[in-house]
């Protein structure tokens, strides 16, 4: 039974994940970028929503992550306006940098505390196994915008608009899709996605103004572990790391839990098991 | 060898001993630059070696200072606990992560410039987590303390300043002599297209590999040297953030030249010294990283700067149809 209760909760808190490893991938696959900074538009939305408070603190706090994903959108178009054929990997140390700037600017306006957005009350118990509604609360949201999403995608013509980009960029822009607006609605979308996954991290876990990075790299676990990179994969894959954590967090010895995401991300990427196209932006 | 090359190799050397000079001079007035102009020297002892693999041989490393990290742990390890000497532990501390670098060097470095630079940086963190948990060996969080001051140094600042610059001077000889021979060329051509390196006879893997452990060798003299000239080593001390200030001195100072690494590292040290408040500083560092990094790729010590010293140009221009699509806009 334990080992069940730990299971679900680790689904439970993979939701949070499996939403910044959706944010990550949704930016990746579009633009190129594996945006490092991801984890930090978490980190200031948690935080903005804990200092307005509820009700409206969780919206403004995925504004906030939306602005600041926005921004970061802005420097790609500079950067890719500059230099067409550019080295990504210049822009990707960017987002490196940006997550300085953030954790530096939330720290100075919001100390260095680990905060909490008040949660959903209340637990229940099914056949001995002890559930908490907020758990449930995220896992049923993050799943709707997963759905929301992907209908989107599939059906809406800013959905097509995305995919024809990340498909192929050259091409998309040769029929006449503005990709570089297309790209910067990403990363706006991002933001916002990673915001959601931000004010539930406050629910549960807590935010800090560090919080960022280790959330980037344990969604970035998320999004390549199964392999390749699509939306519900990358869904999929931040629930099995929430998983792996949280079994960690239960059997192995205390601390251990952390090296689990770089582990599985050293294991995947060496293994061979994501393509080498994801990384070089050319895919067919 | 012609007088061009020659001088080229000896050009940033001279550069790099007026600078070490003159700091020393600076020193005598205001002991505690030897403080600022030892820890230039430490951050570029980790970023040269890395100069070369990333811009000579386009292999991108965030693991510079977990390495460092490990080459310092282990001096403390060997010499608080053990009683080794030193002397004894350096050569543990400059061969374990040369060892460890070589071991997994073959995997990593046949992935793409991106997924290297990330699995890298999760190597870092993993490195990191070991250190806080094997509390036995590590002291966990707290680190250990009592690390004895090298002999002969000893706590003097300005001997430490001539340990570590030497250390500087060599690395940067040895750059620029591998830079210009056979092998340099070979980086090159590894860099600009690994499959027709290896066509013309290249080891690249071998080359690449020999490469990363050598860098990885002098990141763990460089912790080795950090350790006792500090005194204390804890999971924090060098953590995953310095590995990727490492890597942005590199990109900073200009990857393709031997000056770059070393104007990086004085850069970061004299900004972090210089810039107000350590909580603020994030934003006004990070700021101006982004500026850099978008409106000169190249770094400051670019190839047109480096032309002016050398006669020679010997760095091969990138290709131009690599890796990013070309786009009109719409």
């Amino acid at each position: 039974m334990a080992f069940v209760e730990f299971g679900l909760n680790g689904i439970f808190l993979g939701a949070v994940f499996g939403l910044l490893a959706l944010a990550i991938a949704v930016v990746w696959m579009t633009t190129d970028v594996v945006d490092v900074a991801t984890g930090s538009y978490a980190a200031a939305a948690g935080m903005v929503a804990v200092w307005a408070g509820p009700p409206w603190g969780a919206l403004l706090g995925i504004l906030a992550a939306t602005a600041l994903s926005g921004t970061m959108g802005v420097i790609f178009l500079i950067f890719r306006r500059l230099g067409a054929t550019r080295d990504t990997i210049l822009i990707v140390l960017c987002t490196i940098a940006y997550t300085f700037v953030i954790e530096s600017a939330l720290q100075s306006v919001f100390g260095t505390d680990n905060r909490f957005f008040p949660s959903v009350p209340g637990a229940f118990d099914v056949a001995g196994v002890f559930l908490t509604f907020q758990g449930v609360f995220a896992f049923l949201l993050a799943v709707v915008l997963l759905a929301g999403l992907l209908a989107a995608l599939r059906w809406s013509p800013a959905g097509l608009l995305m995919r024809a980009s990340a498909i192929s960029a050259k091409s998309a822009s040769l029929t006449g899709i503005p990709v570089r607006r297309v790209q910067f609605v990403v990363f706006l979308l991002g933001g916002a996605i990673a915001g959601v996954a931000g004010v539930l991290a406050s629910m549960s876990i807590g935010v800090s103004y560090s919080s960022g990075f280790a959330l980037s790299i344990v969604a970035f676990s998320g999004a390549v572990v199964l392999g390749r990179v699509t939306v519900s994969l990358a869904f999929t894959g931040g629930l099995l790391i929430g998983l792996a954590i949280a079994l960690g967090q239960a059997y192995l010895p205390q601390g251990w839990d952390a090296a689990t995401a770089p582990i599985l991300i050293v294991a995947v990427l060496c293994s061979g098991l994501v393509s080498r196209d994801m990384f070089h932006g050319a895919r067919p | 060898m012609t007088r061009s090359v020659r001088l080229s190799r000896i050009s940033p050397v001279l550069i790099i001993l007026g600078i070490a000079i003159t700091l020393a001079i600076a020193g005598e007035v205001r002991p505690s630059i030897y403080a600022t102009s030892v820890t230039i020297g430490f951050f570029s002892l980790l970023a040269l070696p890395l100069g070369l693999l990333y811009g000579q041989g386009g292999a991108i490393s965030l693991a510079q200072g977990g390495f460092a990290a490990v080459g310092a742990f282990t001096t403390a390890i060997l010499t608080v606990k053990f009683g080794w000497s030193p002397f004894a532990s350096l050569v543990v501390s400059v061969g374990l992560p040369a060892i460890l670098a070589f071991v997994i060097a073959r995997p990593l470095l046949r992935l793409p410039e991106l997924s290297l630079a990330l699995v890298t940086i999760s190597l870092v963190m993993i490195f990191k987590v070991v250190f806080e948990r094997a509390e036995r060996l590590t002291g966990g969080y707290n680190g250990i303390t009592g690390i004895a001051p090298l002999p002969i140094i000893g706590v003097e600042r300005s001997y430490a300043h001539w340990t570590v610059w030497t250390a500087v001077l060599i690395v940067a000889y040895c750059y620029a002599s591998y830079v210009e021979s056979g092998r340099g060329r070979a980086l090159n051509a590894i860099r600009v297209d690994r499959l027709l390196a290896e066509s013309t006879g290249t080891n690249v893997a071998l080359e690449l590999s020999s490469l990363f452990s050598l860098s990885a060798g002098i990141a763990g003299f460089a912790g080795w040297f950090y350790a006792h000239y500090i005194g204390f080593m804890a999971p924090d001390s060098l953590d995953p953030t310095l590995s990727a200030n490492i890597l942005f001195m590199v990109v900073l100072g200009g990857r393709k030249s031997v000056l770059g690494p070393i104007v990086g590292a004085s850069l970061f040290t004299l900004a972090s010294d210089l810039l107000p408040g350590t909580v603020t500083q994030g934003m006004i560092f990070g700021s101006l990283l982004i500026v850099i990094l978008v409106f000169f790729p190249d770094g400051i010590v670019s190839p047109g700067m480096m032309r002016w010293t050398r006669r020679r140009a010997t760095t091969i221009p990138e290709a131009k149809n690599t890796p990013g699509v070309r786009l009109e806009r719409a």
